[in-house]
């Protein structure tokens, strides 16, 4: 699973560089977001604008990665699309995840 | 009527190559690009669980998807010959049960799975699951009311 990742102050900006998240790269897309927290950074923005097609297997690694960062710490979401919009939608899951329409916003968002 | 069958391994780094492939199939029948994506979203998750849960992820086993075209709606049969479904997975596909309500405080307690067959129920019209003869069969249909009688 490949991401590309720049920090800007505390936030670490992650984006996603597949274009699918399903069943059988969940387990590596976890173990990705779970090392960048094992190294220190609990203040995550996950950019997924180049992501066309989510399934629940992938949605589970994010609510895994979520309980990962612990309630101090913050799991956001930036540059959904529609379709990857809509299965949070549909799951519930825009109310757990902070989404935000770029990095720009979600990283002012979480450096409040 | 028309008619389209794909078999694909029973491994999880295939299911989109069949996700996809229906996806097209479905643009070609005249649905937009949200609703083939619904299709497409609810193959990949019937397909993964006949390979999680029927034949509890272990290849060289065959999924096949089938799809039927009619001037109003979609068929979507997904086959495998695993394990049957649990019975409790089956009354829950039967049921219309809609994706619970989650708290934002309560984040700890949020399951990581289990969300395959309520997405499956809320994005497809009628969804009905058989086992008989070590062949199991889940039948999802979308309508399409959307689409000019011609195309199909």
């Amino acid at each position: 699973m490949r991401f590309e990742e720049h920090n800007v102050g505390k936030v670490l900006v992650a984006k996603v560089l597949e274009s699918r998240i399903a069943a059988d790269v969940a387990p590596r897309f976890k173990q990705g977001l779970i090392d960048y927290i094992n190294n220190g950074h609990h203040v995550l923005v996950l950019d997924l604008s180049d992501v066309t097609f989510i399934d629940s297997s992938g949605l589970g690694a994010l609510i895994g990665s979520l309980k990962a960062v612990g309630n101090d710490g913050e799991l956001a979401l930036c540059g959904a699309r529609e379709t990857v919009a809509s299965m949070f939608k549909l799951t519930r899951m825009n109310k757990v995840f902070r989404m935000f329409d770029g990095p720009e916003q979600a990283v002012a968002a979480l450096s409040q | 009527m028309k008619r389209l069958e794909l078999a694909i391994d029973s491994d999880l780094t295939q299911v989109s190559l069949a996700a996809v492939a229906i996806h097209r199939v479905c643009l070609y029948l005249g649905l937009n690009d949200a609703r083939a994506g619904e299709v497409e979203l609810c193959v990949a998750e019937a397909v993964t669980n006949s390979i999680r849960h029927a034949y509890h992820g272990i290849p060289g086993n065959r999924v096949t998807i089938a799809l039927a075209a009619s001037s109003d709606r979609l068929l979507i049969e997904v086959c495998d010959t695993g394990s049957a479904m649990p019975l409790e997975s089956q009354q829950r596909l039967e049921r219309s049960l809609r994706t619970p309500e989650v708290q934002m405080c309560d984040r700890t307690s949020i399951p990581e799975g289990g969300r395959g067959l309520h997405i499956i129920r809320e994005l497809m019209d009628e969804v009905s699951y058989t086992s008989k003869h070590q062949l199991n069969h889940l039948v999802m249909t979308k309508y399409l009311a959307e689409i000019p009688r011609h195309e199909a």
